[in-house]
């Protein structure tokens, strides 16, 4: 059965049909969520409840060939809200390693992933949200405006500053601490 | 390769990484909790669709008007009075289930209801919860929750039945009203168009002794009636319950002098806490 026609039949009660389109996107969303969230636990619950205000909100769906974009939407959303669960957001501690490094080339590459998970961990969940659509799901400002339902401007602006805060981050991190820093 | 473009190259590669498939958990969570979980009423399920009409649409709009006027339909064609218009002089198609009588459904002992909002009176069943309308539907937009009078039987939240009004827009007909409204549920639902049918094509009946449209068949049924200048629309969803609708129906009384389309004025940005 073609997904438009799932749809159709969930937005008029149809469990049945709806249950198989949760088989056929929890995947997606939880790796999406995943990637907003950076914690498997928060993404799990991010999912469900995504997939779960799916249903209930359904029939306010008015294009059944716009469901995924308004999945996603819902995801984002759903991270949004576990996001404000947890005010801990930005409070993440630099952790210096003292073990030597023996390869070099793993060593700078695990570094650099560390720097990306650090900077990235920084920024707001919406700045995350544009960054993961736009460079994970390989979404158009437009494509991502029309999810995130906010103006294209914004989406641009929001991802140019995401970024540019992200290397900033980064470059930060990989300064060495001067003396003054470290007495601060 | 630019110094910026190899950063976001890497950043999407990072970004890559990572679990790509829930755990199973998450689905059989999301299966265990959906048999408990009703589908939203009202006004997502949406028949209603106030967007703005093109011109194309808007002209599409008219001369459906006009066709079905010149064919004789001229149902409810008047100005605003008590009552909008004519019966109709030979029963059009139906595409509702067939109607059964009301007799079926015994109201005495129902709850009487007085909307504020909207001028209308009705019963609804004991047992069924009432949540009056806080604010006025205003042309244009789609009415919220706040906006109808929603009656729904709490051990089972997916059958509701609604009630909500407008006053019909300067130099509009009834008849042309509810065209510009059946026409925009069937483009905006294009691919179950049959959901939203010219009013030709409705059953009609009547409430309180006013000229009604009646349609239904999409998980809803729709009545549509316009009584001393304003519209009425009542609505039963996620049911066929075709006797529990007119059973409903046959209890209205509309009394539109006494509906209120005041705007409500929010004076703080969240209400205060009530005072235990």
């Amino acid at each position: 059965m073609q997904q438009g026609d799932l749809v159709e039949r969930a937005s008029r009660g149809d469990r049945e049909a709806f249950a198989q389109l949760a088989a056929a996107h929890v995947d997606r969303c939880f790796a999406l969520a995943y990637r907003i969230l950076r914690d498997t636990h928060r993404a799990e619950d991010a999912a469900q409840q995504a997939i779960l205000g799916a249903w209930r909100d359904l029939p306010s769906l008015r294009d059944p060939e716009r469901f995924e974009a308004w999945l996603s939407r819902l995801v984002v959303h759903a991270c949004y809200a576990e996001s404000r669960r947890d005010r801990r957001w930005t409070a993440h501690v630099r952790l210096i390693s003292t073990e030597p490094q023996v390869d070099p080339d793993t060593a700078s590459s695990v570094a650099a992933r560390d720097e990306l998970e650090r900077g990235f961990r920084r920024l707001s969940p919406e700045q995350r949200a544009v960054v993961v659509l736009h460079h994970h799901l390989g979404y158009p400002l437009t494509e991502i405006a029309a999810t995130l339902g906010i103006p294209v401007g914004t989406a641009r602006s929001r991802l140019h500053y995401a970024v540019r805060q992200l290397r900033a981050a980064i470059e930060a991190d990989a300064r060495p601490v001067t003396s003054k820093e470290r007495t601060a | 390769m630019t110094r910026a473009s190899r950063f976001e190259d890497h950043l999407t590669d990072w970004l890559e990484e990572g679990p790509t498939d829930a755990p199973d958990r998450v689905l059989e969570t999301i299966q265990a909790a959906l048999p408990s979980i009703p589908q939203r009423r009202v006004a997502w399920r949406v028949p209603w669709r106030f967007f703005p009409m093109n011109g194309f649409a808007r002209w599409v709009a008219g001369a459906a008007a006009v066709i079905i006027a010149v064919g004789g339909l001229a149902l409810l064609n008047q100005s605003p009075s008590a009552s909008v218009g004519r019966p109709p002089t030979s029963p059009p198609p139906s595409v509702a289930p067939p109607s059964a009588s009301s007799a079926a459904i015994d109201t005495t002992g129902w709850n009487s209801f007085t909307s504020i909002r909207h001028g209308e009176t009705l019963r609804y069943p004991r047992g069924w919860t009432a949540a009056p309308a806080s604010e006025p539907w205003p042309a244009g937009v789609d009415p919220t929750d706040s906006m109808q009078d929603i009656f729904s039987l709490p051990t089972n939240g997916d059958q509701v039945f609604s009630a909500v009004s407008q006053r019909l827009p300067s130099g509009e007909t009834g008849l042309e009203w509810l065209t510009n409204y059946e026409l925009q549920g069937a483009t905006y639902h294009a691919s179950v168009k049959q959901c939203w049918p010219a009013p030709a094509d409705m059953e009609h009946t009547t409430v309180a002794g006013s000229p009604a449209w009646v349609h239904g068949g999409c998980g809803f049924i729709e009545a549509i009636t316009v009584v001393g200048g304003r519209t009425y629309v009542m609505q039963l969803w996620n049911s066929y319950d075709r006797p529990l609708f007119d059973a409903f129906l046959s209890t209205m009384t509309f009394t539109p002098a006494r509906a209120d389309d005041t705007p409500v004025t929010h004076l703080s940005p969240s209400p205060s806490p009530r005072p235990s």
